[in-house]
This record gives structure tokens, sequence and C-alpha cells, in this order.
């Protein structure tokens, strides 16, 4: 027992005077400031898999380079966003893809134009651009078709333009 | 994930098959374009679109099967010609199949597909529902 008496006593006192408070305190601080900041660093965000194009133009305007196939009306004008559905509405997950090109970077991206189903027609900001779109026998490529069919409800209300990745160069 | 890619490659290369190898960039975007609207990104279809995630690789535990996933409408109606569309369901395989991959994953061919897309199915879903049976007395 004397021996860890002494050997306490001992490492207690080389703490005390090779240390102070203020040095743990700061030592802490750096520790707690520093973590926080490690997902700021552009590692991680370079590991993060979609890295969204560059961007340039109104969401609400049917000029916006995503919509060069849209058919109906911006989610963006009826209380959602070019790439999620307005409250009270469904993304339908079924739905037809095409490619725009970004006018930014001149690239082209693979666009999936899901509607968003289960209100009445929203009614603002119709959009009719239709580049790339194919008559009904090439269904897969026709923006005619009403896309809430793989909804709960089949009722259009809106669409969306996401970006799904880049286009390949054939 | 990694574990699955990694008997999925063991069991391409140990085909020895005349395959041509998979340009996944190609692939992918082939699928994105024409599979994937009602197949969705997941591979997982919708209501009357069928699973992929998981089960495709079922299909290519007897002929019949093989033969199907090429003669559905989806690959046989397709624009792609032979050798993308051999690429695209190699690619959905090697993607989807997950635990459903055989031992010995024999690749489609350009001239594989040629052959099985000339004979595409009229009436598809009866004929899944056969095949499906199949798959059930399989020990998988």
């Amino acid at each position: 027992m004397k021996f860890f008496d002494r050997f306490f006593e001992k490492s207690a006192r080389t703490a005390a005077q090779k240390s102070n408070r203020r040095g743990f305190i700061r030592g802490l601080g750096t520790a707690l400031v520093g973590g926080a900041s490690i997902p700021l660093l552009p590692v991680a965000r370079a590991a993060e898999p979609v890295k969204a194009p560059q961007d340039a133009g109104d969401p609400s305007s049917c000029d916006y380079w995503r919509y060069c196939a849209v058919d109906g009306f911006l989610c963006e004008c009826c209380g959602g966003s070019y790439n999620s559905c307005p409250p009270g509405t469904e993304m339908s997950t079924i739905t037809w893809i095409g490619t725009c090109r970004n006018p930014v970077d001149g690239r082209n991206y693979v666009i999936s134009y899901n509607d968003c189903c289960g209100k009445t027609q929203c009614a603002n900001c119709l959009c009719q651009r239709d580049e790339g779109d194919r008559p009904l026998y090439r269904s897969d490529k026709s923006n005619d078709i009403n896309w809430c069919l793989g909804s709960t409800s089949s009722v259009y209300h809106c669409s969306t333009a996401i970006v799904v990745g880049l286009a390949f160069d054939q | 994930m990694i574990k699955l890619w990694g008997v999925g490659l063991i069991a391409f290369i140990s085909a020895g098959s005349a395959a041509e190898p998979i340009n996944h960039a190609r692939a992918k975007f082939n699928y994105q374009m024409l599979c994937m609207g009602c197949h969705t990104p997941a591979g997982i279809g919708n209501g009357h679109v069928p699973t992929m995630k998981g089960f495709i690789g079922n299909f290519l535990k007897f002929q019949e099967g093989r033969e199907y996933l090429v003669r559905v409408p989806g690959s046989a109606n397709s624009t792609l010609n032979d050798a993308h569309l051999a690429e695209v369901l190699n690619w959905m395989i090697l993607n989807y199949a997950e635990a459903s991959l055989p031992e010995k994953m024999q690749p489609y061919t350009a001239d594989e597909v040629s052959s099985l897309r000339s004979k595409p199915f009229f009436e598809v879903t009866q004929y899944r529902k056969k095949l499906l049976k199949k798959i059930d007395l399989i020990d998988h």
C-alpha cells in the first residue's frame, strides 16, 4: 500500500509541476474546435459520391437548363422545388428520363422528370419544352404519359427535374 | 457490397466467356436512360414492375430463365444494339443480383443476345409466373 501511496503522490506532484489548468482547458478547446472542423475539410466533401453540377439560372423559370424536356407545371412554383415535391403530394417512383445540357460547364446531364402526385393540377408555371419527347409508341421516351401511374394516386400535380448523373459521350 | 462485387468479378473471369468487358460508365448511362425510369435507381421496381434487386440472378440458374431476361419487351424491343444490350444486362446482374448471383455466372455475349431477342415474348406476364414457379423449386 505504501508503494501505491508514494507512486500516486509522486505522479500527482509531477503533473502539478509540469502542467497547469489553463493548459488543459486550451488543449480541450483545441480538440473540440479541431474535431468539429474535420468534416469541413475538402477531403470529406470529395468522398461524397454524387457531385452536383455547377448551376446557373432561375429554377422557377421554364428557361432553366434542367427543364429542357419538361411538359407540365414546375414544382418550384407549386410549393416544392426542382428536385422535391410540394407538401401533401407523393413523388412518383417511375418516371421518364432524358438529358439536358448544362450551359455552365457545357456537359450533358441525365435528368429524371419525376412527377408529384396526389393533388389536383398545380396550374402555376406551365412549361412545355419537350426536347427529345417521342410519340407514345416509344413510351419510355414520351412525356405525354401520366407518370403518376406509379404512385398511390394517379392525379398529376407538378413536375420535378432531378439530376441523376452525367451523360456518357458515345 | 464489396464482397458481392468480388464474387461477381471472380465468377465473370472464371466463366472464360467471349463476352466483352463492361464499360461501366456506358452501361450505367444506358441503364439510366432506358431502364431506370421503371426499374428505379435501386432496381426495386414498383407495383407491376418486378424487383431485380437480390433476385435477378435466379433467372440465370436455368436456360429458360436466362433466355427470359433477353426476350422480355424491355430488352428485346430496346433501341440498344446487341453488344450494348448484352453489356447493360451483365451490368444489371453484377449490380443487382447480390446473393442471387449464381456461382458460375456466364455473361451474355452479343451473339447470344442477338439470337434471343429475335424471339420476343408476345405475352410475358403468364410466362414469368411459370418461371417463378420453377425458381421456387430451385434450391437457392
